[in-house]
């Protein structure tokens, strides 16, 4: 049960209806439904974030995934579970993204292990977090990478501290 | 032309009329707009092209101090106040005295010719406290309206509550006759007319909950807020809901539509 109400079609308001057309739009929406002026705006910037862009998605998932392991954010590590399997990802892979297992270094690209060591790091301390990529990434690459896991912990906090379902 | 930009004063009522949109009542959650509030979007209306303001509720003459706030925020604009009519004691008849010769005109809800009739939507004594009203009101020289709220007045009884108005001075012009919407209490004791929002003309409604499509939006039902013609919670700077507003109705606002209005 969320700590504030997920708005549904009957209690739409007008500016986000269109939200609703296609069904139940998830509970980050549906909380996000609330502040209307505010939810177009935001979910347009994290479907920028997240949607296709010149970073591989696999390497965008990881970064999600392992941002919201680290971050705890139960909501986001089952919902972006599902999402890495659907994409690909091998059960060993997500379990290992989660926390739940150890997968060898090995098994992953380099630039992969990177930005799951960056993902590690950013959520605890972030002022390292970028020497992680030097190497292997462009600048270009390390700011959207960066941008991945900050609008992921923004996620994780606000599906957190609304206790929004999975 | 940006119409009439409407404030929810307050939401709390000495009635507890049985069709009332926002289920008010003595008890209930006042959700009471502040003055400042009210006076500074006042301001901003006339800037953004509004042409006159409403103030309804609640019964907004519950609010302390409310004819001197609608005295200031007609320097802006003119004001319209909706008013159940009961609620005229002797220190408010005093403070309305500001309003002399201020553009600022008086709603007063009367249902039917009939004291039986009208009582019955409205509580007992109802009827008589608003006739009573009209006569001091004029006298304060403040402009008097009539608002009839019905879905069964037949021709008749019509006529009879016209002749009733006209015998207390007030013209044709200034009574106006709406449906009852079938919206908060109306909607659970399910009367009334269904009305989305193709039905109802946008006129900018502001509460203490956010701004809404029209005054008939921001309804409560069962103790809930309907949100379902909520604009945006942010309701200053006023430029953030007009401009929601004028998104939704999908351009220049069409010309008003007299047959679900609150006036």
């Amino acid at each position: 049960m969320a700590k504030v109400e997920l708005v549904t079609e009957s209690t739409a308001p007008l500016l986000v209806r269109s939200l609703f057309a296609a069904g139940d739009p998830g509970p980050i929406t549906a909380a996000l439904a609330n502040v209307p002026e505010l939810a177009a705006s935001s979910l347009d910037f994290i479907n920028a974030v997240y949607g296709p862009t010149s970073l591989p998605a696999r390497l965008k998932e990881i970064v999600v995934l392992r941002v919201s392991a680290a971050n705890r954010c139960n909501y986001c590590v089952e919902t972006h579970s599902g999402v890495a399997r659907r994409m690909g990802f091998q059960a060993a892979e997500v379990s290992a993204l989660r926390g739940d297992s150890d997968l060898p270094a090995p098994a992953w690209a380099e630039r992969e292990l990177a930005a799951l060591r960056f993902s590690d790091a950013i959520s605890n301390h972030p002022d390292t977090a970028v020497e992680c990529l030097r190497q292997l990434f462009s600048d270009a690459e390390i700011v959207e990478l960066t941008l991945v896991a900050a609008t992921t912990i923004l996620l994780n906090r606000f599906a957190t501290a609304l206790e929004l379902p999975v | 032309m940006a119409g009439r930009l409407w404030f929810y004063a307050n939401y709390h009522c000495n009635l507890t009329c049985s069709y009332c949109l926002t289920e008010s009542g003595p008890g209930v959650p006042r959700r009471q707009l502040s003055a400042d509030l009210m006076l500074n979007l006042a301001g901003q209306a006339a800037a953004l092209g509004f042409d006159s303001l409403g103030v309804t509720g609640g019964e907004p003459f519950l609010v302390k101090g409310l004819p001197a706030l609608l005295r200031e925020m007609s320097l802006h604009l003119p004001v319209l106040v909706l008013s159940n009519g009961t609620a005229f004691s002797p220190r408010v008849l005093r403070e309305l005295a500001v309003l002399r010769g201020s553009d600022v005109g008086i709603q007063l809800s009367l249902d039917s010719a009939e004291p039986d009739v009208n009582d019955e939507f409205r509580g007992d004594g109802n009827h008589a406290a608003v006739l009573a009203a009209i006569p001091m009101l004029r006298e304060l020289g403040l402009r008097v309206r009539i608002a009839t709220t019905s879905n069964s007045l037949g021709p008749k009884q019509l006529a009879r509550l016209c002749e009733l108005h006209r015998s207390l001075g007030v013209p044709d012009e200034d009574h106006v006759v709406r449906p009852i919407i079938s919206r908060g209490r109306a909607a659970v004791s399910n009367v009334g007319v269904a009305a989305s929002v193709a039905d109802l003309p946008p006129e900018l409604t502001i509460t203490a909950d956010g701004a809404f499509w029209s005054p008939f939006g921001p309804t409560i039902r069962s103790g809930r807020l309907d949100t379902d013609l909520l604009l945006t919670r942010t309701t200053s700077p006023l430029k953030v809901p007009w401009e929601a507003l004028t998104l939704v109705a999908g351009g220049p606002l069409p010309a008003p539509d007299p047959t679900l209005r609150i006036t």
